[in-house]
């Protein structure tokens, strides 16, 4: 629940800030002239405003489009992400994004306008398939009802069938998918570990059984769909694990709208872990069989390469290779 | 630790008592009082931002405090129509002089209301400022809270105000006893303030140090700066993974620092891990 609003100046006029801030009359609005002076300053602490996250609307300036990672592809040559958002309602321990930030507040840049003008020029200026993915600095449906995300991008991306739009989640707010008309160059990609480590490790996020129910109703719908095991979680018991988890992922999926499946390894930058670790001294995942290589911290090389080995003949057991993906790492 | 901050000994009288705090005579440059299990400190600052901010590094400085501690600037304030003795937080310092705006983090559900407050460099008479109309007026402050935010996180760092003057009632007739009973009122507020504060530090990082074990060990071998902070993550690790058991165990033969790490995370890495 929001309790707090900060609002820069330049942005509370922005018919969208005009309705969230209608949307909670009851939260206390604080104006500023820039987020950062909330936003990511010395002396904060991640854990504990994670307890209580405000929300930030803001306005975006530049860098609206950025070019994925080279490993983030899923078919394309050219490859881009986009982030409405920083940060993310869930609160899951191994996300990057704890390490990254200071701050838990929810940055909400409100001048999407400017984000579709920048994907317009991408799109405009090349002849190739080009792939956009949003979920990458935040849940990209998880507050689609205050953000209203969806119902802004995806007219803005039904219009350009060149270019694909990866809308990664672990939500299941799919109200608005449901009222919309799926359309061919859409994918909504859903994010799993399986159920005993998601409950374990992913706080707030919807249970493996709730996505795999809105991925069901999704489908029926026809929207295509994506399959995201990223990141791939070491247990004694991965195994079985994760052989259940690619069961009831993928024998539900219909062939004709599963896109693509991936896989990704678990690694952090350095200095993002030992962040981690400290906030979370006595996090079981960061007291697994790790190694720190060239900046980054992963599983050793031999659990990893067991895992991936393991995980790609299981899921080859259910699709066919030219929609597998594997070793799709973000970071 | 609890760290209080009043610009006035009117305002610090009634905390004093309240919190059985003792004078601690060590302290010439400020001030300070301290309860008796020493959980609890409350400096005198004198008038001002600059006095405040020199008081808070003081506190700092002369108590050792952590990152972990709380902070409270508590004092009077005045507000063009708020009645006296309502108590605000502050969301949003403001130094007039400057315009430079700090933003405290309230995570729980405060006791009171928050409000916008005015660090002024100078009593305000009138209660108006053009562009923050509604705030309310102090001196401290913005010297305090970026001091403080120097020391420890912003989220358990704070400002609580109660109103001693308005239009109707203007500081020129405000005395010592008045001030000293406005605080006394508000006690309980400060209490449950204190008490959300309390329960929210519980949840900060604190790695452990001294890793159970860790003494042990260095005593037993020798370890370079590097290797001990290397043995407590393998310890903190070990503790993780292995509670019940002692590390000690699986140390054998004549060795060097680095032999006890190697061993040590040897038998960690085949340890299961089962979520």
């Amino acid at each position: 629940m929001i309790k707090t609003i900060y609002i820069e100046k330049q942005v509370a006029n922005h018919s969208r800030t005009r309705e969230i801030l209608a949307r909670f009359p009851d939260t206390t609005q604080i104006y500023c002239e820039r987020y950062g002076e909330i936003f990511n300053r010395k002396a904060q602490s991640f854990r504990l405003q994670k307890k209580q996250p405000a929300l930030i609307l803001a306005k975006k300036h530049k860098g609206f489009v950025l070019p994925a990672p080279e490993a983030y592809s899923i078919g394309a040559k050219e490859n881009y992400y986009f982030s409405h958002m920083m940060n993310c309602l869930y609160d899951c321990r191994y996300c990057f994004l704890q390490g990254m930030y200071r701050s838990a507040h929810y940055v909400l840049f409100v001048n999407y306008e400017d984000f579709a003008n920048e994907i317009k020029n991408k799109i405009q200026k090349t002849d190739k398939e080009i792939h956009f993915f949003s979920g990458y600095d935040c849940d990209s449906l998880a507050l689609e009802p205050v953000t209203k995300f969806l119902e802004y991008f995806l007219p803005v991306f039904r219009k350009y069938r060149k270019a694909l739009l990866e809308i990664r989640t672990k939500s299941t707010q799919i109200r608005t998918l449901l009222n919309t008309e799926p359309f061919e160059n859409c994918v909504l990609a859903w994010s799993f570990t399986p159920a005993e480590i998601a409950a374990v490790l992913e706080h707030k996020t919807p249970s493996v059984d709730r996505r795999i129910i809105s991925i069901i109703k999704l489908q029926e719908k026809g929207w295509r769909i994506g399959l995201r095991f990223d990141p791939l979680i070491y247990s004694s018991e991965y195994q079985s694990q994760y052989r259940k988890l690619f069961a009831d992922t993928l024998q539900i999926c219909n062939p004709e709208l599963l896109h693509s499946v991936t896989l990704g390894s678990f690694r952090l930058p350095k200095g993002y872990f030992k962040s981690l670790q400290k906030m979370y001294p006595d996090e079981r995942l960061f007291a697994s069989p790790l190694e720190e290589a060239n900046g980054m911290f992963s599983y050793k090389a031999q659990i990893q390469s067991e895992m991936l080995n393991f995980c790609r003949e299981e899921i080859l057991n259910y699709i066919p290779e030219e929609k597998f993906f594997p070793c799709h790492n973000a970071i | 630790m609890i760290h209080l901050i009043c610009a006035l000994k009117c305002e610090a009288k009634s905390l004093i008592a309240h919190f059985r705090l003792k004078n601690c005579s060590d302290s010439t440059s400020f001030p300070l009082y301290v309860s008796q299990d020493k959980q609890i400190s409350l400096t005198i600052s004198g008038v001002g931002k600059i006095n405040a901010a020199a008081a808070t590094a003081f506190t700092h400085a002369f108590l050792q405090t952590s990152k972990q501690d709380i902070w409270l600037n508590v004092g009077i304030a005045g507000h063009k129509d708020l009645e006296i003795g309502e108590v605000i937080i502050a969301h949003k310092i403001i130094e007039q002089s400057s315009q430079q705006s700090w933003y405290p983090q309230i995570l729980y559900s405060p006791p009171c209301q928050s409000m916008e407050v005015l660090s002024c460099d100078r009593p305000a008479s009138n209660y108006s400022d053009t562009i923050f109309s509604d705030a309310v007026f102090e001196m401290e402050a913005a010297g305090f809270y970026a001091t403080a935010c120097r020391f420890a996180t912003s989220e358990l760092i704070h400002v609580v105000k109660i109103i001693s003057d308005n239009q109707q009632h203007p500081a020129d007739k405000i005395s010592a006893p008045f001030v000293a009973d406005l605080l006394k009122d508000k006690l309980e507020i400060i209490d449950q303030l204190i008490a959300s504060l309390r329960q929210l530090a519980k949840d900060m990082d604190s790695p452990n140090e001294s890793p159970d074990y860790y003494d042990q060990i260095i005593e037993q071998w020798r370890f370079t700066h590097i290797e001990r902070n290397r043995l407590k993550s393998c310890l903190n690790r070990w503790h993780v993974l292995y509670p019940d058991e002692n590390p000690m165990k699986v140390l054998d033969g004549s060795l060097q620092g680095k032999d006890v790490i190697n061993q040590i995370t040897n038998k960690l890495d085949t340890l299961p891990v089962y979520f």
